[in-house]
């Protein structure tokens, strides 16, 4: 097996590390303080915002606008309704304004 | 139908915004994979074995031979660090799952499966009827994603891009505005604005002087240590 496998074994292996450490740490303990507590429950929030960060800066005025229309229908509609008007209304945007 | 069932369906269903966008984005990678000359085999091999996209392109960027095996394997560890968070937030949230179902649980823990495993846990805490999260749902998420992310992956190597101009129909948006939306479900959380204004405002800083993909690992650390700091204070005045 060539040297490149080996290196994506260990790249596979390295990821899966990532992706179990941290609940094998914390599965150690019993009851988690608060302060630790209130870090976990900011990490979808904290994490997420990191991820969305790049795209909605990096977007011109039709994501923008898109982007904050999506805001306004997630806070009433659900999920699919809210990601496929969005979706629609960025391809008409684009359209338009380019 | 048997409630597992329906918690397996559940899942795909919830996942089904990212199978799209898969579809896509597997496919660039794949296309991407074999102009940097990755045969087919290395590139299935990888996308299969590693299934975590963004640290996937930023290995492809190092991918020279004679390659840089030692860098390689950082910069895909410093990506993939975020999931270390991941799995240590799901540590209490996982009661509900077997051992086996646990280790093969791990392998697929990413960006949306713990987004969503997170929101169905929050579900499940808010009625006492809700099975809640389960391994049923988190793995109907995963394998709703994971052969699509594989088999796009392998088809966007064979035939190039699987979708022409996927701007012209806003395909390369619906993962932002599906995490977007994710985000603001999670809006009732302690806390959650300032987690949100602090972990952006601190990505940001580190996107314009270090660059991708420092901007994850430092702001997601700003916005938890934030929570942790006024969350923690929470408690004791209670």
């Amino acid at each position: 097996m060539s040297d490149t496998y080996w290196l994506i074994i260990a790249l596979g292996v390295a990821t899966y590390a990532t992706r179990s450490l941290g609940y094998l740490i914390v599965a150690q303990f019993g009851t988690l303080h608060p302060r630790v507590m209130a870090a976990l429950d900011a990490v979808p929030a904290a994490v997420i915002t990191t991820i969305v960060l790049p795209p909605v800066i990096a977007g011109g005025l039709a994501e923008q606008a898109t982007f904050v229309i999506a805001v306004l229908m997630s806070l009433r509609l659900s999920m699919p309704i809210t990601l496929f008007i969005s979706i629609v209304v960025l391809a008409l945007l684009r359209a338009v304004i380019g | 139908m048997n409630w597992k069932f329906q918690e397996m369906k559940r899942g795909v269903i919830d996942a089904l915004p990212v199978i799209i966008a898969v579809v896509a984005f597997g496919g660039v990678f794949g296309a991407v994979a074999a102009e940097r000359g990755l045969p087919l085999w290395e590139t299935v091999f990888l996308t299969a074995a590693v299934f975590a996209g963004a640290s996937q392109f930023t290995a492809l960027q190092f991918w020279d031979h004679p390659l840089p095996y030692v860098t390689i394997l950082l910069v895909v560890v410093a990506v993939n660090f975020r999931h270390i968070l991941y799995s240590a937030a799901l540590g209490k949230k996982l009661d509900n799952f077997s051992w086996p179902a646990k280790i093969l649980s791990f392998f697929f823990v990413s960006d949306p499966t713990f987004a969503l495993a997170e929101k169905r846990f929050e579900e499940g805490a808010k009625n006492p009827d809700d099975v809640g999260l389960t391994a049923y749902y988190f793995l109907g998420a995963s394998l709703g994603i994971y052969p699509v992310w594989v088999v796009a992956t392998t088809l966007g190597h064979i035939f190039g891009g699987l979708i022409e101009n996927p701007e012209r129909y806003g395909i390369d948006f619906i993962l932002p505005i599906y995490f977007l939306v994710l985000l603001i479900g999670f809006r009732a959380r302690a806390n959650w604005f300032w987690v949100v204004v602090s972990s952006g405002t601190a990505a940001y800083l580190a996107l314009i002087t270090l660059g991708s993909p420092w901007h994850i690992s430092i702001g997601a650390l700003v916005g938890i240590t934030l929570g942790a700091i006024l969350g923690g204070e929470k408690e004791a005045a209670a």
